[in-house]
């Protein structure tokens, strides 16, 4: 439905045309009085045209990825063509890119002339985003060449509508990744099991079954048997969601937040097709991030069932998505003060994620590492001998003075990282996220 | 969707257009009348101007962008009077003395008429120069009419405080001189007489009591503003300024309290009686110390110095709770108002005997000589100084009063903020069109200025919409082609509607001159109304 309004452009003109008048009229001068005749004949083509009563547009849309992995740059094409009878001279095309991606090449906005039949393409590529986004219908608006009537209209597009970014692909992704013990974690300790660890001598108590008769036959001393103790192993994946990880290394490019959730998702995908129990928490979310709220301790936690596809895991990861989305800012970036009195309000004490760690976790930890809280966890897990595995998507690849300053900074923590013992993963954002979490699960299971 | 664009620009082309059609059409058609040294200086002001409504805006660096401001306008005030008070003197050197009389009223309006050419000229580069950069709105016109007015105090206001100390001094000094300045002079002799050199003859108590308790109070105000306790720690010094201070409050009461019994001594009592009741040696002493000049100068220096301290203690206590950039924004203009002062200070001789010398010259006929004379003796009176220092000082007020104006225009919504630059440019060049009529310019470059005129406005028009909706990164050449032809070929009919009509009028004029004329009035008139009836 096209809305239609006239625009009242010649007000210098007519204001020109008075001045000529009343100068003629004073100098008594006949050709400034012929003279005006031309901004009249202006006026008159103005006021007497009108946009094309037939006018007609069809559009269609074609994204050209399916599926990308988030922060890719996607092609769309936008195809208008002149389906009436009526050249148009001046036809504006906005094209409804959806608030949440930004365009990082091209322009969704156009200006053509388009004569009968005549079609006309916009091209403009966007940087994906997790999640799916669905496209506005392109406005229209068109106007005669006087430009004195403007008529603006919503056309539907064909094609495609909605640009989908996958976060979990569907073959594994991991095959060379075999793992030795499915779920349990080989200890030093001697009890029940199947591997002989060593003998000891008989204390009262001991089951009947392991005393080694045989020894007792020979010696006469009762002697137990120890055997290496297996316990079951919990992996618990901690994803750093803190406002000052929420920072992007370009406009448009996913957060350091959701690059972290991203990795964490696509390793939970893998433990969870390997049998492996895992746990996952993020930390830094409001309760107004999370469906539900947060756990009594100020922990977002959950113990999904079913891996990625579970409930649970998929509002933790949507939790993550909407905190970063809500407040994303340059790494070099202005918010700081609002940033730091949201670190405050939502960074949890280590303490309260070491005391809901179980006793046999190991931990994978998935953080920029933009400031110290990592270290500062990453450092008491080791402490605490953790088996701890850090993943980090490195968001300061930017030339600016403060990109770079950032950039050392978060070398410096990675270095006090490695120093602690926890293996280090260094994700190098042109790097596709396979590399580093084929590397993340490698040390995951060869311990 | 389309109409959500906050940060835009017109288009690179349509901006690339109105620039080169308005320098264009305004160059011919200066060039057509001849004034060229005043309409290049009156350019060079308006690109200043525009350069200055730029710099105003700078968010970034708001105090450099300020004081940039502030010096630009000097070139602007400069620009202006050129373009204005300049070509008025070199066309009457040109067009005076006349042959006759009866030509005077011609020649005035030729002389006017060129004038607004070269006023429109101006405006027209100052349009387009906004044009480029989009930066003219009503935010920028304000801060620039600000920075100019701020930037104006300090010259002006000294350079008429020395003019007005000049006559004053002039008017105490003489006893001739007329009218309201004889009044002037006899006050100013009497206030003076009372308050500094009373005559030794009487005691003059009052108002030495007066000007005492008034320098006891304003340095006990001063030594309380002054930061003396927060600057030592030691609870002496703090004993020490509460007990001056009290000291002080209660010398001036007393002299307060003296005021009083001094208005008898020196008004009521006669002089004799006072003598006989208090005894000579005791009358003559008193005498001799309420009216020695010395005291009292040395009380009137403690007032001024007191009240200089105090009002620089509260300026700086001021801008101590203020950011930065705030207070370089808001005190820039007035130190780049200094600086214009001190170097107009500087330079005022030889400036003003070349501005003289140049006016005398360009002057027609018996003006001149004349003009050097009635110069000279204001020179000899007043000195260069205060002379060159007023006179910068009216030429930044002048471009205050234009960047004022600019604003206001803006702020009644006159002029659009969208469409500033192009709407200025436009209506420049339909002024400089209609003048150039009424001096006599050949008609085809009357009807091509007129095109070029509203070519300017659509096409700068055609370009901003095309900016807001659709922004600069898409191409959008081939439809501003489109849309720029469509634009000429309305003109060349237009064109060629005005040529009719003049062959026509040309043809009737010869038969009968004024009811060609009101005819068509009429006609145009009708076209008006049958315009907005369509509209």
């Amino acid at each position: 439905m096209a809305v239609t309004d006239r625009v009242r452009r010649w007000g210098v003109p007519l204001a020109g045309t008075v001045t000529l008048l009343s100068v003629g009229l004073l100098a008594a001068e006949p050709a400034l009085f012929a003279g005006a005749a031309i901004p009249l004949a202006y006026v008159l083509v103005g006021a007497l045209s009108r946009v094309p009563s037939g006018a007609n547009l069809d559009a269609d849309r074609t994204v050209a990825a399916a599926a990308p992995t988030p922060g890719d740059p996607v092609d769309v094409t936008l195809t208008v063509e002149n389906t009436g009878r009526r050249t148009l001279t001046d036809v504006r095309i906005v094209d409804g890119v959806p608030a949440e991606l930004t365009v990082v090449s091209g322009s969704p906005r156009a200006c053509r002339s388009l004569r009968p039949g005549e079609s006309t393409t916009v091209e403009y590529a966007v940087r994906s985003k997790r999640g799916t986004y669905a496209f506005d219908d392109p406005v229209v608006r068109i106007r005669p060449l006087a430009a004195t009537e403007i008529a603006t209209a919503t056309v539907a597009a064909a094609g495609d509508t909605a640009l989908t970014c996958a976060n979990v692909v569907a073959e594994a992704p991991l095959a060379d990744a075999t793992l030795p013990r499915a779920g349990t974690l080989p200890t030093d300790s001697g009890g029940s099991g199947l591997e002989f660890h060593a003998t000891r001598d008989y204390q009262s108590g001991d089951p009947v079954s392991r005393i080694d008769w045989r020894r007792f036959a020979k010696t006469g001393e009762l002697t137990t048997v120890e055997y290496r103790e297996e316990q079951a192993v919990r992996t618990v994946l901690v994803v750093d969601a803190r406002p000052p990880t929420r920072v992007t290394p370009e406009a448009g490019y996913p957060t350091g937040a959701e690059l972290a959730a991203y990795a964490a998702e696509r390793l939970l995908d893998a433990l969870s097709r390997s049998s492996v129990v895992a746990s996952i928490t993020a930390v830094g979310l409001a309760d107004e991030d999370l469906v539900g709220g947060l756990g009594p301790d100020g922990l977002a936690w959950a113990d999904p069932d079913g891996g990625v596809e579970s409930p649970q895991a998929s509002r933790l990861f949507d939790g993550v998505q909407s905190a970063a989305t809500r407040d994303s800012v340059a790494p070099d970036g202005g918010e700081q003060a609002g940033a730091e009195t949201a670190t405050d309000r939502t960074a949890p004490d280590v303490e309260t994620l070491l005391a809901r760690l179980p006793p046999t976790a190991q931990v994978v930890v998935f953080s920029p590492l933009l400031d110290d809280w990592p270290t500062e966890l990453i450092t008491s897990l080791r402490a605490r001998s953790y088996p701890t595995t850090v993943v980090s998507p490195d968001v300061t690849r930017g030339e600016g003075p403060a990109q770079t300053v950032v950039a050392l900074e978060r070398r410096l923590r990675l270095q006090s990282v490695e120093l602690t013992g926890a293996t280090l993963i260094d994700w190098d954002l042109d790097e596709p996220i396979d590399i580093a979490m084929r590397a993340s699960l490698a040390e995951l299971f060869n311990r | 969707m389309i109409d959500d664009r906050t940060d835009w620009r017109p288009t690179t082309a349509s901006t690339g257009l109105v620039v080169f059609v308005t320098l264009l059409t305004a160059t011919v058609l200066v060039r057509a009348i001849g004034v060229a040294v005043p309409a290049a200086l009156g350019g060079a002001g308006a690109v200043a101007l525009a350069l200055a409504v730029w710099t105003a805006g700078w968010e970034r660096h708001r105090t450099l962008g300020t004081v940039l401001t502030s010096l630009l306008a000097l070139p602007i005030g400069l620009g202006v009077v050129a373009a204005t008070v300049g070509t008025v003197i070199v066309l009457a050197g040109v067009f005076f003395p006349v042959e006759s009389l009866s030509r005077l009223p011609a020649t005035v309006v030729d002389l006017s008429a060129r004038a607004m050419v070269v006023v429109g000229a101006a405006a027209a580069v100052f349009g387009a120069s906004v044009a480029i950069g989009h930066v003219l709105d009503r935010d920028t016109a304000g801060r620039t009419a600000e920075a100019s007015l701020k930037t104006t105090v300090p010259p002006l206001g000294v350079g008429l405080v020395l003019v007005a100390s000049e006559a004053l001094r002039y008017l105490e000094a003489t006893r001739d001189a007329p009218g309201v300045g004889a009044v002037l002079g006899d006050v100013l002799r009497t206030t003076t007489t009372i308050v500094f050199e009373p005559p030794a003859v009487r005691p003059s108590v009052t108002t030495f009591l007066l000007l005492g308790a008034a320098a006891l109070l304003v340095v006990r105000r001063t030594v309380g503003a002054l930061p003396l306790t927060e600057l030592t720690t030691e609870p002496a010094v703090e004993r020490a300024v509460a007990s001056a201070r009290s000291w002080l409050l209660r010398a001036a009461v007393l002299a307060g309290f003296g005021v009083p019994v001094g208005f008898f001594t020196d008004y009521v009592f006669p002089p004799e009686r006072l003598q006989s009741v208090v005894t000579p040696p005791v009358f003559d002493l008193l005498v001799a110390v309420t009216t020695a000049p010395p005291t009292r100068r040395l009380a009137w220096r403690v007032i001024v110095l007191c009240v200089a301290t105090l009002v620089a203690v509260a300026l700086l206590r001021r801008t101590a709770q203020t950011s930065a950039d705030r207070i370089g924004a808001a005190v820039a203009p007035f130190a780049a108002g200094s600086g214009v002062l001190v170097a107009a200070a500087l330079v005022a001789g030889p400036v003003l005997s070349a501005a003289r010398g140049w006016v005398a010259a360009t002057l027609p006929g018996e003006f001149g000589p004349q003009f050097r004379e009635l110069s000279g003796s204001v020179v000899d009176f007043y000195g260069p100084v205060p002379i060159v220092l007023t006179g910068v000082g009216f030429v930044l007020l002048v471009a205050a009063v234009v960047a004022m104006c600019l604003w206001l225009v803006l702020l009644t919504k006159y002029l659009d903020d969208r469409t500033a630059g192009v709407g200025i440019a436009s209506a420049a060049l339909f002024q400089i069109a209609a003048f150039a009529g009424v001096v006599g310019v050949p008609t085809a470059l009357l009807f091509g200025s007129l095109v070029a005129a509203v070519l300017v406005w659509d096409v700068g028009e055609f370009g901003t919409t095309l900016g807001e909706e659709i922004g600069q990164r898409a191409d959008t050449r081939r439809a501003e082609l489109v849309h720029t032809t469509g634009t000429l070929a309305v003109g060349g009919v237009g064109v060629a509607v005005a040529v009719a009509v003049t062959d026509a009028a040309v043809g009737a004029v010869t038969v009968a001159d004024g009811a060609v004329v009101a005819g068509l009035v009429v006609a145009v008139a009708g076209l008006l109304a049958l315009l907005v009836a369509l509209r």
